[in-house]
């Protein structure tokens, strides 16, 4: 259960953004929208620990984030949030199944090369696992990316506009594969994006203006 | 996944520029370690060689070519004193003991010295078998000349003029092999000892030895040879403290011949030595600082490059704490890294020099290891983290909604 209240983020001295309160139940499929510039990035940030609001408190879990310490949050976050970006990014450096590692170390978690088989061969990515990033096409680093953004099983699933740099039939199958994959691991999910084309996917929005 | 081998591998994902950092400093600490060591063992070898000798007497020249001669077996000798003046300074009252020296032969390049049993109590020579000389044409030879030479006792070998080349021989008398010593660590492991005797004769003072045990009717032709007798130098312990202030003035302002101090002539070759020495120490110095700053500019750009990998990081569960480990441990294991194949790379280069040197004397020898070495690992090491500082400050710093907002 996710809920935030009363949150507020003030940008320098006169930018002030005001979210309405928002409750989301265990397993529902949200989605988050509203214009750029309109706050998304700022909420979603909130939501994950990443920036702290001026105002206002966030409590995954019952866990209210940002009385956390530093580090602690930090751990929090790796193990229940899973972050899906726009851009799908991983480590150049490391192989495909290296960044799931790291994945699982980072958040605290044991490494099981078990767990990584699974996902992987759940989003048909199994055969690329030791291949390395530059050598995958954009669909497939999306793929990964949301692989590593579920690993550690979050409660929450978080993509920020994961569908506006995709043409209309990997936009769809993008969403596909993020409600199925928050449904196999029966994780929250929330979608950030001003796309229109995603509207109909969902029958729970949360709405900035 | 550990640490270290995010670190590494990250490295690595960029090989050249790994590269680049990795040659500056092992090439930085090769030159440090090369003058390390060099500067080690040739000050413990000019110890070693000089310790008990107080002052060496010779004819007039430069004193430093004196001591090079006399006591490291280097330089050529500056020229011979004439035995009845040597004599009236070895019965000085300031003199606890004189040896006497008379060089000017060798074998295949290694000098042979003309001296008196006083010599073997000088040095504290032992016998690893047969006996000392005693007498004239009997050698005793040094450890690795019985090596190197591949003479045993009972071989025989002629002596050549001159101190390096074997030019020409002295066929008339064969030296014989009485004796080898047990390794001594100094400068006797490079030579052959013999009776002064044995040199004379080599030089044609014929008959002398003949009637050497004949005392009754050789007093008075040894008296006559005297006159044309010579020594290349003395080699004198002082009675007293004393004689440090008096002796040495007194040979040179009453007699023909020149004093000269190994611990005054050594300190002023190292000095001389010494200018050599700095220059390049401050080049290797200057290298590492080199070195130090690209290491920094690496792991610089690279962040900046790496702000969104390292803002993932963070997403992903990695604290402040975590990113400013991993980037002190890259600019640690490239400096290790550096450093150690410095280390290694600089005692290959002194093991080649020594094995090109012509001088047996002084010798380098590679395969030898002093703590100082861990000096130089622990200034690699700091190195490392003095330049990967202030990229991981700002690793810890950066603000990570930011980046990823931009994105």
């Amino acid at each position: 259960m996710i809920s935030i209240k009363s949150v507020s983020h003030q940008y320098g001295a006169d930018q002030a953004l005001k979210f309405a309160d928002w409750q989301v139940n265990n397993g529902e499929q949200w989605l988050l929208l509203g214009q750029s510039g309109s706050g998304k990035t700022t909420l979603l940030h909130i939501l994950t620990g990443l920036l702290k609001p001026t105002d206002g408190e966030i409590k995954i879990n019952d866990t209210n984030l940002y009385e956390l310490s530093s580090k602690k949050l930090d751990e929090f976050r790796g193990q229940h949030i899973g972050i899906v970006f726009q851009k799908p990014h991983l480590i150049k450096s490391l192989s495909i199944s290296e960044n799931l590692l790291l994945a699982q170390s980072f958040a605290g978690l044991s490494t099981d090369k078990n767990r990584i088989e699974e996902v992987l061969a759940s989003l048909d990515m199994a055969h690329k696992k030791n291949a390395y990033p530059q050598e995958l096409s954009q669909g497939q680093l999306q793929r990964v990316t949301i692989a590593r953004a579920v690993i550690n099983k979050p409660t929450l699933l978080i993509a920020d506009e994961p569908t506006s740099s995709l043409d209309d039939k990997n936009a769809e199958a993008v969403l596909a594969l993020l409600k199925e994959q928050s449904e196999l691991n029966k994780a929250t999910l929330v979608v950030a994006t001003h796309d229109k084309r995603v509207k109909d996917a969902f029958n729970l929005t949360y709405s900035l203006s | 996944m550990s640490p270290f081998k995010i670190s590494w591998k990250n490295i690595w994902s960029k090989p050249l520029n790994a590269a680049l950092n990795i040659l500056l400093i092992a090439f930085g600490t090769a030159i440090l370690t090369v003058l390390l060591l060099a500067s080690t063992q040739i000050e413990d070898k000019l110890d070693k060689n000089s310790k008990d000798i107080d002052l060496v007497v010779g004819a007039k020249g430069s004193p430093l070519q004196l001591i090079l001669s006399s006591i490291y077996y280097i330089d050529f000798p500056t020229g011979n004193i004439p035995m009845n003046e040597a004599k009236k300074l070895m019965k000085s009252p300031f003199v606890k003991s004189a040896v006497p020296l008379a060089l000017g032969d060798n074998y295949n390049g290694v000098r042979i010295v003309g001296t008196d049993s006083n010599y073997i109590s000088l040095y504290g020579l032992k016998l690893q078998s047969g006996k000392f000389w005693e007498a004239d044409l009997e050698a005793t030879i040094g450890i690795n000349v019985a090596k190197e030479q591949n003479l045993k006792v009972g071989d025989t070998f002629f002596g050549g003029h001159g101190l390096t080349e074997m030019k020409d021989e002295h066929k008339d008398h064969a030296y014989k092999v009485v004796g080898i010593l047990a390794p001594q660590q100094n400068v006797t492991d490079n030579l052959i000892l013999t009776g002064i005797g044995s040199v004379w004769k080599m030089h044609g003072d014929e008959g002398e030895s003949n009637e050497h045990h004949d005392h009754d009717h050789a007093t008075e032709a040894e008296h006559t040879h005297d006159e044309d007798r010579e020594f290349t130098s003395l080699l004198i312990q002082y009675r007293s403290p004393m004689a440090v202030a008096m002796f040495p003035m007194m040979v040179n302002q009453t007699t023909n011949m020149q004093a000269a101090s190994p611990a005054q002539e050594s300190t002023r070759l190292f000095s001389l030595i010494g200018v050599g020495v700095d220059t390049l120490q401050w080049f290797a110095v200057l290298i590492m600082f080199i070195a130090a700053i690209s290491v920094f500019v690496n792991l610089y750009n690279s962040l900046k490059e790496r702000s969104y990998d390292l803002a993932i990081m963070r997403t992903l569960g990695a604290s402040k704490g975590k990113l400013f480990s991993l980037i002190i441990l890259e600019g640690l294991i490239l400096t290790l890294i550096g450093t150690l194949i410095g280390i290694a790379l600089g005692h290959g280069i002194l093991h080649l020099i020594g094995n090109y040197q012509e001088s047996s004397q002084a010798k380098m020898n590679g395969l030898l290891f002093i703590t100082e070495e861990f000096y130089l690992l622990a200034a690699g090491l700091s190195i490392g983290i003095v330049a990967a500082i202030i990229p991981a400050i700002q690793a810890y710093q950066s603000n990570i909604s930011k980046i990823l907002a931009k994105n």
